[in-house]
């Protein structure tokens, strides 16, 4: 189950890259900027802003599209997961998140840029949710992305079997390991699971040779201390297979789409101007760390 | 990297954006031309031709601007216009002259619109469009947008499309003066070359002097009555030329004895006049020299009325002047500055229309024509973000990488240029076409996108096309009354290609009549710096050319075509859920009525740009068959050369406001897709799928000019990774064969900006439709439609 394939995406590994998202994650961050990637199954994506109230969705399924009082509400638990609502939408308020693909939908979708990975280096992201939540077709692509001779790069959360990170690992040209938080409780609290088995599995990965960049979510008033800055860069000079660090400044963009995809509404924090952000690599670096540079 | 700041460049470019906002301008040529014409009544017209050539360079006002190191301008041949009617006056006649339109429409049928695409060309009105063309206009280039606006609002009652406003505006919104010279001028006609690329290089090489006596060799060698008449021709001119460059030394040395400049200038003046006396007979020998000397030829043909005179390929011809230079320790910097300096006097008021050049690429040697001159002049082009020169960076399989960084570079500074033409696509085609290396290899972009060969092709001829909407409403409109069966989606294609084919075939025709209206055209200035003409004998327009034509043909709006192709395939033929009386219905009523069918096209049809395999091969099929269709007519034994086009210029916008709703969903009045773009905003598959559609046309017997405009959002490619990205792209792009591309690269909120306030926007330069231009220089539905684009990317 696959929610977005994102072509030219210059910001997730080098050149130029596809991103396929995966849908499914083991943990809840209040901060999840891709919360469609939560989901397990396609879901109904509404816009308010962008409905012109031009009302084909009511007549066409008035079981899942309701007015209250003036506000055009959908009742999601009915919805059967048609979409035929979609292709009615005048203003493209309503969207389909997330498909069914097969493995070889997804290679002939990620082979059409072959040429641009080509000409600057770039490949594959399998990103998400958390790739390894399907862990199966996640080995398939890799495999098959292997013998089309396409660099790969996951994004991961670490919280997988050590076992099935072993079994790609000679699949995967980069990881893009995500580190969210160095205290164990503060993690609990945040993303719903400790950290222990994150920092095992880096631990894991590192000492299997792999080639890893941190990437570090960095959250106003949650994460932005100076102990855990000291914390990622110390975690990549403990590891040899850590190439650098990225810092994630936090931004709003997950909010909207929660309410979109009419999940619980998530906690809004202060997105970091480009000077605090700026700040943030300077404390990582003080501490010794190094900051990547693709 | 270059820096300008604070500097001699900085200050002659605030000069330049002076003159070129300082009004209205009205030109001397008439006169002289006029003088001339009545004192050689009863010559030849060849000759009377190269007389009134003399006449202007023997008396245009020489003009040297404070500062300037490179001396040559049109402002001599231009003085401010003072009589100008009020804003107010020209209102009342600009609504006389609409009313008067109005009523000669109801009066006639027959000026009503039937085909709007070859009703929009009869007009002049595409000329209000824009600013560097319109030449005698009464108001300046804004106040005309203002005023067609203001006609809009006046006229709002009325059925009038704001073409048919420009087209009533035109021939009375003039500065009126030299009646009887312009009348004269119009008998001969005087029509001189343009929108050629000169064999700068021959001059260049051999000084104007030895040009002189060739001629006058050939003269004495020979007794044939029209050689000789050439020979004539072509001696008065040179002679003037040599005079015009001698007279301009004094000029400057004058200004050095008289004016009040410090002691530098003053030696700098002295010097350039001594350049000017060098350059006058003798070749070049320095860059310094060559520039001045290229800049002399350059000018001359504009004074005597060239248009879209190219350089064409600069960075080839100049390189051994900017090789010696280096060799003689003269430093990078000086010559960085020269070029600053040229790029602005490219920019001056009056320079005629869109002037191009070209850099890099292969050699007629076959070997590379990549040198670090190629790579200055990029620079130069970034730090300068002038729309002129149009410039264009050639590439093919085997451009080195730091030419793709350099010209990264250039598109970043964000001025859209330099754009760029694939050799592997243009020397091969040419060499399908006929022609040898020696051509082939010698490929320029003219004026916009237009391909020719340096100093060898003397004319590119409007030959017609074949107007996509036109041919599918004919299709429609037969199909439907049953003259045409179409009982499944191949049948309806078949008679689309038979009727796209059908129209090639008659422009030919049409071609060859255009072709007739040369017979008494002959201009003995440019025939001089046009390949073989001295030795054969010959006028450039009379066979004396080492080339023939480009007779251009060609089709455009391929997203609007293809859409609607795909359309009518997916929903008539496939899933059956539309009729062909019910879709042309629909578009009859513009839609109204027939949302739903709107909202149908708008949420599942299958566009162009976003690879999709079977919608890009309706557009390959499309495609193919102009390509072929044209490059056949080249076996029927015509002397000149068909060559294909797709390349819209801002017609898209024209022909839009005049075609009526179309099977995609497009709105009446709303523009067509520009060139070889997806419809607008219809592209959402990202860069790579826009330009993987845009492979899948197949570029084999693309011969003439192709525009594929490409946006991206800046903050798609900031920083090193993002450059990174775009070369990969780009890259990518030309080494699986496609033809050309240009970027655009502002985005949605800066033009905005620029449109709500265009005083301070003045400086904002965009790509429009294979060339650059000021964002505040274009009409206003233009500008919508860029922002359009724009913001789509966002």
């Amino acid at each position: 189950m696959v929610f977005g394939v994102q072509h030219f995406s210059i910001h997730d590994g080098n050149g130029v890259r596809t991103n396929v998202f995966l849908m499914g994650c083991p943990l809840r961050c209040l901060w999840c900027h891709n919360p469609e990637g939560i989901l397990k199954t396609p879901s109904l994506s509404f816009s308010a802003d962008r409905c012109t109230g031009c009302g084909a969705c009511f007549s066409l399924c008035p079981e899942v599209h309701q007015t209250e009082g003036e506000a055009h509400i959908l009742k999601r638990e009915n919805c059967r997961g048609c979409f035929e609502c979609v292709a009615v939408c005048k203003g493209h308020a309503l969207e389909q998140v997330g498909r069914e693909m097969t493995l070889s939908e997804v290679m002939d979708d990620v082979m059409r840029d072959k040429r641009y990975y080509d000409a600057s280096g770039g490949g594959v992201t399998l990103s998400g949710g958390e790739p390894m939540s399907q862990f199966e077709f996640t080995k398939a692509v890799l495999e098959s992305c292997r013998e089309a001779g396409i660099n790969t790069a996951m994004e991961t959360c670490g919280v997988a079997p050590q076992a099935n990170y072993a079994q790609i690992l000679p699949l995967v040209d980069t990881f893009l390991y995500d580190i969210k938080e160095s205290d164990p409780a503060l993690h609990r609290q945040y993303t719903g699971a400790d950290n222990a088995l994150i920092l095992s599995n880096l631990a894991f990965l590192s000492e299997s040779g792999a080639r890893i960049i941190l990437r570090c979510p960095i959250i106003p008033g949650l994460n932005d201390r100076p102990a855990h800055f000291e914390f990622i860069a110390a975690l990549s000079k403990k590891h040899p297979g850590v190439e650098g660090i990225e810092l994630m400044p936090y931004h709003k963009l997950g909010v909207s789409k929660t309410s979109r995809m009419g999940l619980d509404r998530q906690e809004s924090y202060e997105a970091p101007s480009d000077e605090t952000a700026a700040h943030w690599n300077e404390a990582v670096l003080a501490a010794g760390g190094k900051i990547v540079e693709y | 990297m270059i820096t300008t700041l604070d500097s001699r460049v900085a200050r002659l470019r605030t000069h330049t954006d002076t003159i070129n906002n300082a009004g209205l301008y009205r030109s001397a040529a008439y006169g002289f031309i006029g003088d001339s014409l009545r004192a050689s009544v009863g010559q030849p017209i060849q000759l009377r031709r190269a007389r009134g050539i003399a006449n202007i360079l023997d008396n245009v006002e020489q003009i040297v601007f404070p500062d300037e190191p490179i001396v040559g301008s049109m402002m001599g041949l231009w003085t401010l216009e003072t009589e100008v009617p009020s804003y107010e006056d020209q209102k009342k006649t600009a609504i006389a002259a609409v009313e008067d339109y109005l009523r000669r429409r109801a009066e006639s049928e027959a000026a009503k619109a039937k085909n709007p695409e070859e009703e929009v060309f009869k007009r002049p009105a595409r000329w209000s469009l824009m600013s560097r063309v319109h030449h005698d206009a009464s108001l300046t280039y804004s106040d005309y947008q203002k005023m067609l606006a203001d006609m809009e609002e006046h006229f709002s009652g009325e059925d009038i499309k704001r073409y048919e406003i420009g087209s009533a505006l035109e021939p009375v919104l003039r500065i009126r003066h030299n009646e009887e010279d312009r009348k004269l001028m119009d008998a001969l006609p005087w029509s001189p070359c343009n929108h050629v690329g000169l064999d700068y290089n021959a001059a260049l090489v051999k000084g104007l002097g030895r040009m002189r006596d060739e001629i006058n060799a050939y003269r004495a060698a020979t007794d044939d009555a029209d050689k000789i008449e050439f020979y004539d021709s072509a001696d008065i001119v040179i002679r003037a030329m040599i005079a015009f460059i001698k007279r301009y030394a004094q000029t400057v040395r004058k200004a050095a004895e008289s004016g009040d400049d410090d002691f530098e200038r003053k030696q700098e003046l002295e010097m350039m006049a001594d350049i000017l006396d060098k350059v006058s007979e003798s070749p070049p020998e320095t860059f310094r020299e060559a520039l001045q000397a290229l800049w002399m030829l350059h000018i001359m043909s504009n004074l005597v009325g060239g248009t879209a005179m190219s350089f064409s390929r600069f960075d080839q011809y100049m390189l051994p002047f900017y090789e010696r230079d280096m060799e003689n320790g003269v430093a990078r910097e000086e010559i960085a500055e020269l070029l600053c300096c040229f790029w602005l006097k490219i920019n001056e008021p009056k320079i005629r229309t869109v002037q191009s050049m070209t850099v890099g690429g292969t050699r007629p040697d076959g070997g590379s024509g990549d040198t670090d001159f190629t790579k200055l002049c990029l620079e130069v082009a970034g730090e300068m973000k002038l729309p002129y020169p149009n410039i264009a960076a050639r590439v093919s399989k085997k451009t080195p990488d730091w030419l793709y960084d350099s010209i990264v570079e250039t598109i970043k500074a964000g001025c859209g240029q330099p754009m760029i033409l694939n050799d592997d696509v243009f020397a091969e085609n040419y060499k399908k076409l006929g022609y040898s290396d020696d051509f082939a290899y010698d490929y320029f972009n003219m004026g916009c996108v237009e391909m020719m060969i340096q100093g060898k092709t003397p004319l590119w001829a409007g030959g017609g096309g074949a107007g996509y909407m036109k041919c599918l409403t004919e299709v429609l409109a037969e199909c439907n009354k049953g003259e045409l069966a179409a009982d499944s989606f191949e049948e309806f294609m078949g008679h689309i290609l038979a009727k796209i084919r059908e129209a090639l075939k008659r422009s030919r025709e049409g071609a060859q009549k255009r072709k007739k209206s040369l017979e008494n055209v002959y201009d003995p200035l440019c025939s001089i710096l046009m390949q073989d003409c001295i030795a054969r004998g010959k006028d450039m327009f009379h066979g004396g050319s080492a080339g023939p034509i480009h007779m251009t043909m060609g089709a455009s709006s391929i997203g609007t075509m293809a859409d609607s192709l795909a359309a009518i395939k997916k929903f008539i033929y496939d899933e059956k859920r539309l009729t062909l009386s019910r879709l042309m219905e629909a578009m009859d009523a513009n839609f109204e009525g027939y949302e739903d069918i709107l909202v149908m096209l708008d949420r599942e049809n299958q566009c162009f740009g976003n690879d999709i395999d079977e919608t890009d091969e309706i557009a390959n099929r499309v495609f193919q068959e102009v390509t072929n269709t044209i490059f056949e007519l080249n076996s029927l034994g015509d002397e000149d050369k068909y060559v294909s086009t797709f390349f819209s210029y801002f017609t898209h916008v024209l022909t839009g406001e005049a075609t009526k709703a179309t099977p995609n969903g497009r709105l009446a009045g709303k523009s067509l897709s520009d060139s070889m773009a997806p419809s607008q905003g219809k592209d959402v598959s990202g860069p790579t799928g826009y330009l993987n559609s845009a492979l899948k046309l197949d570029p084999a017997l693309v011969t003439g000019g192709y525009a594929l405009n490409f946006k991206i959002n800046p903050s798609l490619t900031k920083g090193a990774q993002g450059s990174k990205a775009l070369k990969g792209l780009l890259k990518a792009f030309f080494m699986s064969g496609g033809p050309q591309i240009q970027v655009n690269f502002v985005d949605a909120d800066a033009l905005r900006a620029a449109q709500a306030d265009p005083e301070k926007h003045r400086n904002l330069v965009v790509r429009v439709g294979g060339y650059c231009e000021y964002f505040v220089n274009l009409d206003r539905a233009l500008q919508n439609e860029i922002i359009e684009r724009t913001a789509h990317d966002a």
